[in-house]
């Protein structure tokens, strides 16, 4: 199919350029409801997406269409006709698009050792381990395994493939009480498998639910240091990061740019920030982007200021910078503050929130908190049914970040940062 | 750009005719760079409890995210859904009626027929009030004994179908937006949904509004605030309700994730209510 494909394109004089992106996904997917197993699914498919490039004067335009399997070589080339057209309609600047490299790849993982349906069964084994507590359940559990081929081809002799593993656990812990019963969201990324890390993981959350049956209301206002964890943590570097990525910049949309203070008059730890192609143990990580470049680590802010940008290549050429591919890992380091610290002043540490908010452009974190731990000098209480809310440049400037690192999904960093000045109401 | 912040605003237009949407973009320029000025001034909230009138956007918002999740019966298969014991009980204030339906309406989520091949419905939801019903693909209808409500959907051929919502409201009722503006001494009007996400189980919400406009003495001011986080309790936020206005909007560019997945294209909306809530 894809000779195929490529044959037509090149016949064709309309067509500068030409890109094929193939996702071949094949996946292995259990449901259960309660303790039941309700479905079981198994796919294999594969998704190939053709960019047609056509140059109008000095302009460069671009237009994308799926190609499915029962294409015949007429249908092919009457997409690629209409794509043509359209192409032709979009006026951009031009830009070098890569070239010149090929590769193959294949993600760090165990699940190479298992079939599929063996490592689904042993992953819901774990997770229903830990569904042993009296009064606490897992409801509903889904179960995601993949093995995905990745491949990019590009008329400038790009040719990279990549083998990516990686499983999806989304778990719904529930603790029934006399009058009520209450739930937490779990959804769990991994790329290796590890039984206990899987129970320790579901087991953790099932903890949590149980708390947040008892947890209470605060009756007064509380006034103490709010803690996000690792979760909220990659999605406010990550979303401070992104000013920093080629297309933010170039569209003019960036909050702030290289050797602007990210963070403003910091008295608590400085924030640095390395953006990576590749992370041990993150769904996120490759080693090339949809465009085909070879991603390479680029470290966007050190110290509170920004200094570095990141991106795709067609954004990267339009400021003279060179690609970094679109990379989606992030690493921050770890700052100075302990856990003996942490626990010398009362303290409010969010463990499960409907979503953290975040607004840069109107100075703005907050969001409703599900489960807190409101430590009040000697023990944590479980806490519910509250939000937080504050100015970003206020939280970010007083910031204290932990000194033990974690990983969570795409993020590696301080474990828990907390912050002065975040209203909990 | 004010020098000292950045501010974005957006404005759109709605239809499924793309002529009539695209012929409609220069009328909303104007308005487009009011708000933008009106938002360079904007400021945070004060945190606490007000009445609010809602912009249909947020009307539908709240239709979708604190009811319309809450009534999927998949979750009801599940045990996830605290409205399964509240079907054929008072859950909202008695002015109250909500439909959702791939034939309720016709936008962005309408069709002929689901996931499952079941014909398109117009569910009522909630009537005077009342929870009456929930919607349900095949599986769950099977597993329930009821009858499948046409909403199996899946984000494409490679997903499983679930129970989703499709196009979901508030209907209009018989009170004049003025009307419910002059009603309140001291509140906000809210305007314009960014996200919100659901929580069946316990029945809270928490939704985010673009930006409000503060209400004194029954009238608009120029004192914004944004963003705007709504949160607390659905059947509390539901009972507020207590003037519903007589004019309906529906929305339709909207994605729907199940956690965060399944990605299916939603519409909301509705006319505007004076609700009671907490906002951050």
């Amino acid at each position: 199919m894809i000779t195929r494909i490529i044959n037509i394109l090149k016949s064709d004089k309309g067509v500068s350029d030409y890109r094929i992106n193939i996702l071949k996904r094949e996946s292995y997917e259990l449901f259960f409801v309660h303790k039941d197993l309700e479905t079981v699914r198994s796919t294999d498919t594969t998704d190939i997406k053709v960019t047609v490039f056509v140059e109008n004067g000095d302009k460069l335009g671009d237009a994308t269409f799926s190609v499915y399997s029962s294409y015949t070589d007429e249908m092919i080339a009457k997409e690629i006709e209409s794509a043509k057209k359209k192409a032709a309609l979009a006026g951009n600047k031009p830009y070098a698009l890569p070239e010149n490299e090929t590769g193959i790849w294949e993600s760090k993982s165990n699940f190479k050792g298992y079939s599929a349906p063996e490592l689904a069964a042993m992953v819901a084994d774990a997770a229903f381990k830990a569904d042993s507590y009296e009064g606490g359940s897992i409801n509903a559990l889904e179960i995601f395994i993949y093995k995905d081929t990745v491949t990019v081809k590009n008329s400038r002799n790009i040719d990279k493939t990549e083998t990516q593993y990686s499983a999806m656990v989304e778990a719904i812990p529930t603790w029934n009480g006399e009058k009520e019963s209450v739930e937490l969201y779990e959804c769990y990324n991994f790329t290796e498998f590890d039984a206990s890390a899987v129970t320790a993981e579901i087991d953790g959350k099932m903890r949590e639910v149980r708390d947040r049956l008892v947890a209470i209301k605060p009756e007064s206002k509380l006034n103490c240091r709010v803690v996000l964890t690792a979760s909220e943590l990659g999605h406010l570097f990550g979303n401070l990061a992104s000013n920093l990525n080629y297309s933010s910049v170039y569209n003019h949309v960036n909050a702030f740019s290289k050797g602007d203070d990210v963070q403003k008059s910091p008295v608590g730890d400085k924030l640095t920030v390395t953006m990576k192609g590749r992370m041990t143990g993150s769904v996120s990580s490759c080693a090339f982007d949809a465009s085909g470049v070879t991603t390479r680590d680029a470290e966007v802010i050190k110290d509170g200021k920004a200094v570095g940008y990141y991106g795709p290549v067609r954004f990267a050429s339009y400021l003279g910078e060179e690609p970094t591919g679109n990379i989606r890992c992030i690493k921050a380091e770890c700052g100075t503050l302990t856990d003996k610290e942490l626990s010398s002043a009362p303290y409010f540490k969010c463990v499960s929130m409907s979503g953290l908010q975040l607004d840069i452009y109107n100075d703005y974190i907050g969001g409703e908190v599900r489960l807190a731990y409101y430590f009040d000098g000697e023990k944590e209480i479980p806490v519910t049914g509250i939000s937080i809310s504050g100015k970003l440049s206020d939280a970010l400037s007083n910031m204290r970040l932990s000194n033990e690192e974690t990983t969570y999904e795409s993020y590696k960093g301080p474990k828990y940062a907390v912050f002065e000045n975040i209203e909990i109401v | 750009h004010t020098g000292e912040k950045m501010v974005m605003a957006r404005e759109g237009t709605y239809s499924n005719l793309m002529r009539e949407a695209i012929d409609g973009i220069p009328e909303r320029i104007p308005v487009l760079v009011e708000k933008v000025k009106k938002l360079a001034t904007a400021k945070p909230i004060t945190p606490g409890v007000y009445d609010v009138i809602t912009d249909p956007s947020i009307s539908g918002l709240i239709a979708h995210e604190a009811f319309g999740h809450g009534v999927e019966m998949d979750q009801f298969v599940k045990d996830r859904a605290l409205a399964k014991e509240y079907v054929g009980k008072y859950v909202a204030s008695p002015i109250c009626n909500m439909h959702d339906g791939a034939a309720a309406t016709f936008s962005t989520a309408s069709y002929f027929f689901d996931d499952d091949g079941v014909l398109a419905h117009d569910t009522q939801i909630i009537k005077d009030g009342i929870l009456v019903a929930g919607i349900s693909d095949l599986v769950s209808a099977t597993e329930l004994g009821t009858e499948p409500t046409g909403n199996g959907r899946r984000q494409s051929y490679k997903r499983k179908a679930y129970s989703r919502m499709t196009n979901t409201f508030f209907t209009p009722g018989k009170d004049k937006l003025e009307d419910m503006i002059k009603s309140i001494k001291h509140g906000y009007m809210l305007f314009e949904t960014n996200n919100g996400m659901e929580d069946p189980k316990n029945w809270q919400i928490q939704c985010t509004a673009e930006y409000g406009i503060e209400i004194i003495d029954g009238k608009l001011t120029d004192n914004y605030v944004s963003p705007v986080v709504m949160s607390g309790s659905v059947p509390e936020l539901l009972k507020s309700i207590s003037m519903v206005s007589d004019d309906f909007k529906i929305i339709g560019s909207g994605s729907c994730g199940k956690g965060y997945k399944e990605w299916v294209r939603v519409s909301d909306g509705g006319p505007a209510l004076k609700v009671r809530v907490k906002l951050a």
